[in-house]
């Protein structure tokens, strides 16, 4: 059996309760564009790198591109290369940040993965030498901060293993360990 | 596995150059100090018929001992060398900071690498060296003591008293080397700051010990007939002015020599970029890739195609 007045006591219900809105998912920036500042070094470079962030992760992804002039005096020498990362922004949280909380700011452990060829030319003889093939990989380490608006400002360290192919054949292939220590700038949207 | 090897096992053997290397190492080539011994290392075998030409590997540090100021930290340099078909003889010397006689500063460290060089002469048919064909290579220091061994082996003040190079032809004056490769090399210690390692050295500052300063100084030895060079530096580096590099360079080319130049631009003394363009490296500028196709480009050019 129904009640014809139940219809009407539900609707009376819902008016007398008040209204709660639910606070909407933050919205983070999930875009960076960064240049590195060692690879404009001297002037004579560029690096520039895309970063995609995914907030529920706290992960990203980047691609990078880079050319620079490695030598010059009685030699010229050019490398170009892409790269690739990946970085983990464990507390996405930062000290002298105006970024939300779970943003791409931080202390962030990274992998890199580097493929370069440089060219090398004897300007003295006027005679190309040789091309090398440059394979590195990289453990990173770095802490971004976002002290204005959306740049950002990223130190990093990083442990590095470097192969080095002589594309010639003239110079033996080689591995090389190291570290090195990174900064970019760049905008994150 | 050394890094030769395993840089031929990642890349699957596909790059020509990966041969063995062997090695001979604590060799003493002058028995009256214990920091006098030198590594060799050689292509496949060290005793050949067929006689190689050769590099004296010299490493750097501030002619000090403790960091850097090993001979370990340029095995790597003498090892590619060697893969490369050389023989690499990679030295140590009297450093300052040693004990007692083993205490290195002018002119015991310069004669050293000269001491050495005899040696290695004397001894070439051992170690399947063509005593014509040797070349000298170092980073620092080593750059400077590379330097030495192409201007200043006939140096009267710098002229060593070991065994090899008494016995050494021509009244013992030892032949400089027939090419150098140096790196970030001190070339004229006028340019250096009065600072208490360069005191140290010279047993006091240039303008105290002028004869000692000018006898350490490669640029004050050039002359005709001074043999080709290829100076490879960063252009910023804070610790060796690349002015020394510039000023040996103009006064080789103004006696006629062969005097190269690689240039790192925005190099510094120990940080150089390697594969990853976003990080400054803690790299020695001759340890690039453009700097290892240069330096065994002239070697090739200079002591002969070692393959």
């Amino acid at each position: 059996m129904s009640d014809p007045l139940l219809p009407l006591v539900v609707a009376a219900l819902r008016l007398s309760t008040p209204y709660v809105p639910v606070a909407p998912p933050p919205i983070v920036n999930e875009h960076a564009v960064s240049f590195s500042m060692p690879a404009f070094d001297g002037l004579r470079g560029v690096q520039v790198q895309y970063e995609q962030f995914s907030p529920a992760r706290r992960m990203s992804l980047a691609v990078s591109a880079q050319f620079r002039e490695t030598a010059i005096g009685d030699y010229t020498s050019e490398r170009g290369g892409i790269g690739f990362e990946w970085r983990w922004y464990w507390r996405a949280d930062a000290w002298l940040s105006n970024q939300q909380k779970g943003s791409m700011v931080g202390w962030f452990l990274g992998g890199r993965a580097d493929v370069l060829v440089e060219r090398t030319h004897d300007d003295y003889d006027d005679r190309q030498l040789g091309s090398t093939l440059e394979m590195g990989l990289a453990a990173r380490i770095g802490y971004r901060i976002a002290p204005w608006r959306d740049l950002e400002i990223t130190p990093s360290l990083s442990i590095t293993e470097v192969v080095d192919v002589s594309l010639s054949g003239r110079v033996p292939a080689w591995q090389r360990s190291g570290i090195g220590a990174g900064l970019t700038v760049g905008w994150m949207f | 596995m050394s890094r030769l090897a395993s840089a031929c096992v990642l890349v699957l053997g596909l790059a020509a150059g990966c041969q063995d290397v062997v090695s001979k190492t604590d060799i003493a080539y002058d028995d009256r100090y214990t920091s006098t011994r030198m590594d060799a290392y050689a292509p496949g075998t060290i005793d050949t018929d067929e006689l190689r030409p050769a590099v004296i590997v010299i490493h750097g540090g501030s002619w000090s001992t403790g960091f850097l100021g090993e001979r370990d930290t340029m095995e790597d340099h003498a090892r590619r060398l060697a893969a490369a078909g050389y023989v690499a003889f990679n030295l140590s010397y009297r450093l300052l900071g040693g004990d007692g006689i083993e205490d290195g500063g002018f002119p015991g460290t310069i004669q050293d690498p000269i001491c050495a060089l005899a040696y290695v002469r004397a001894h070439a048919d051992e170690y399947g060296v063509d005593p014509d064909r040797i070349s000298s290579y170092g980073y620092s220091a080593g750059g400077h003591l590379a330097s030495m061994l192409g201007v200043a082996t006939d140096g009267p003040l710098v002229a060593p008293d070991c065994a090899a190079a008494m016995e050494a032809p021509n009244n013992g004056v030892v032949a400089p080397v027939v090419s150098v490769v140096s790196g970030a090399g001190v070339e004229d210690f006028h340019l250096l700051p009065d600072i208490g390692t360069v005191r140290d050295f010279l047993h006091g500052s240039c303008d105290e010990q002028p004869a000692n300063c000018d006898a350490s100084s490669p640029i004050k030895y050039v002359a005709p007939g001074a043999p080709p060079f290829l100076f490879i530096q960063g252009d910023e580096d804070l610790i060796v002015d690349y002015d020394n590099t510039l000023h040996m360079r103009e006064a080789l080319i103004a006696v006629g020599t062969e005097a190269r130049v690689l240039e790192i631009p925005g190099g510094g003394h120990l940080s150089n970029q390697t594969a990853a363009g976003d990080t400054w490296d803690l790299a020695l500028a001759i340890d690039t890739p453009a700097a290892w196709e240069a330096t065994i480009d002239f070697f090739d050019h200079t002591i002969g195609d070692a393959r």
